[in-house]
């Protein structure tokens, strides 16, 4: 009857050994059932399904049982049924209850009456395929959201229209002090100081070109504790529950910038070293460089040479206090750096 | 020829020495020596003649007017065919000769002391 090579494992729940019977010669003509388990209450059906050796692909749920019935027997079943398919049997007179069951979660219903091979086949099929499909979506947005949430870098999602959070990251609460809840009660202006306000409607205007990984710059942001920070923001928009929102990602450069401030700064003190090295000490140098030449000279008189000694060690001394003052202004380096 | 020798330098030491190079030169007159570039400005204005060759020696940080600017105010009455000036300082700093480059009037980078080749080179331009 079937090209279908796969074979499933089905679990029935009834307690009417005639009805069954019925649903099992059925299933078996099928000829897609693999093993076929019978539980003839919700007990038995719990013990099956928290079993760690059975498998089930499919089960087959009838909805008054001795030990349970109707909402209750769903949602109890659904407690251990995880995400395989549930396809409620029912009788005429129950058709009502047996549609609002879908809106339980139930994937499908059967009339016991007008049951077939056919029609058995066709449902078996249709929800086992029409479920791995919502599983993989459910996982699939799982990741997404899981991709938000665990972050490291701060991320928000926020409404166009109104600037308020629609959704923030835990990275986010963490880094802002803000709870969850706080965050959804205010809008983007609420973290952002007075005079950058205008910054931020500049960069709305940046965001109306859609679906595009924009980068807007430097901003500064503020904490719930009042600390400001430095921040780089990337943004994109997309539908985010029906509204047209932005995510935002959050990279926050402060320490970077005190870090790049201070090597500016120890740049500054090393190139004023240098130039030290080249200009001041340079002075006296050439200057006993002059004198040392020039006492050669054989027609200078001694009293001349008297004059020439006290020259060479005020120039020694001049440059021993520069080289001083270029040991203590490399100090000033180490200071600095313990300090970071 | 009638060459005339100037040395500014405010470093009086220095400038001493410098005096002490040229002397003992017999290509060169005796010095005339000056502690800022505006006392030598002063003596140019009203010495300076298109008949005498010049040879300045300039330093170029000096507290009044540094050799940068005794350049500017001299090069618009000096002609660069007898005037020639060369930069004496106590480094070589590459900023400071790229500087100098720009005027004409700068025949030679010289780092203190002044040492008798520098005059050799002096002498071998001038002679030219």
């Amino acid at each position: 009857m079937s090209k279908n090579l796969n074979r499933y494992d089905i679990l029935v729940v009834e307690d009417n050994p005639g009805d069954y019977l019925l649903v099992e010669d059925f299933l078996l003509e099928t000829r897609v059932t693999k093993n076929i388990r019978l539980a003839k209450d919700f007990h038995s059906a719990r013990d099956i399904l928290k079993g760690e050796v059975s498998h089930i692909d499919l089960i087959f749920l009838d909805l008054s049982l001795p030990d349970l019935e109707g909402e209750e027997l769903i949602s109890r079943i659904k407690e251990y049924s995880k995400n395989v398919p549930i396809i409620i049997l029912t009788g005429y007179t129950d058709v009502d209850f047996a549609i609002k069951t879908l809106s339980l979660g139930a994937s499908d219903y059967l009339l016991k009456d007008v049951l077939n091979t056919t029609v058995l086949h066709k449902s078996i099929l249709y929800n086992i395929e029409r479920n791995k499909t919502m599983v993989n979506l459910k996982e699939s947005e799982q990741r997404y959201s899981d991709l938000f949430h665990f972050s490291p870098l701060p991320m928000w999602v926020y409404d166009k229209k109104s600037l308020k959070f629609l959704d923030v990251n835990d990275a986010a609460i963490e880094h802002y002090g803000y709870s969850y809840e706080e965050f959804l009660a205010m809008d983007i202006t609420d973290i952002r100081p007075p005079e950058e306000i205008s910054a931020l409607k500049d960069s709305m205007i940046k965001q109306r070109q859609p679906n595009k990984n924009i980068y807007h710059g430097e901003f500064t942001h503020l904490k719930k504790n009042g600390d400001r920070i430095r921040v780089e923001i990337r943004s994109n928009s997309f539908l985010f529950r029906g509204l047209q929102a932005q995510i935002i990602l959050v990279n926050d450069v402060t320490e970077r910038n005190l870090h790049i401030e201070a090597v500016e700064k120890q740049n500054e003190i090393l190139k004023d070293i240098a130039w030290t090295q080249s200009h001041v000490v340079r002075a006296p140098l050439a200057r006993l460089m002059g004198l040392v030449n020039a006492m050669k000279n054989e027609r200078i008189t001694d009293s001349d040479k008297e004059i020439f000694y006290n020259h060479i060690l005020k120039s020694a001394e001049e440059l021993d206090e520069i080289v001083k003052s270029v040991v203590s202004k490399s100090q000033e380096i180490n200071v600095n750096s313990q300090n970071e | 020829m009638n060459l005339k020798n100037l040395i500014v330098d405010d470093d009086e030491i220095s400038l001493m020495l410098s005096e002490m190079i040229v002397e003992g030169d017999s290509f060169f007159q005796k010095p005339k020596k000056f502690l800022d570039g505006t006392y030598a400005l002063e003596f140019l204005r009203e010495d300076y003649s298109q008949d005498k060759t010049y040879a300045i020696i300039l330093d170029i940080n000096m507290p009044f007017m540094n050799g940068w600017e005794f350049l500017e105010n001299i090069e618009h009455f000096v002609s660069s065919d007898n005037t020639y000036v060369f930069m004496l300082s106590s480094s070589s700093d590459k900023a400071d000769i790229q500087k100098s480059d720009k005027f004409k009037l700068v025949k030679g980078y010289f780092t203190k002391p002044l040492q008798k080749e520098h005059l050799e080179q002096i002498q071998e331009l001038i002679s030219k």
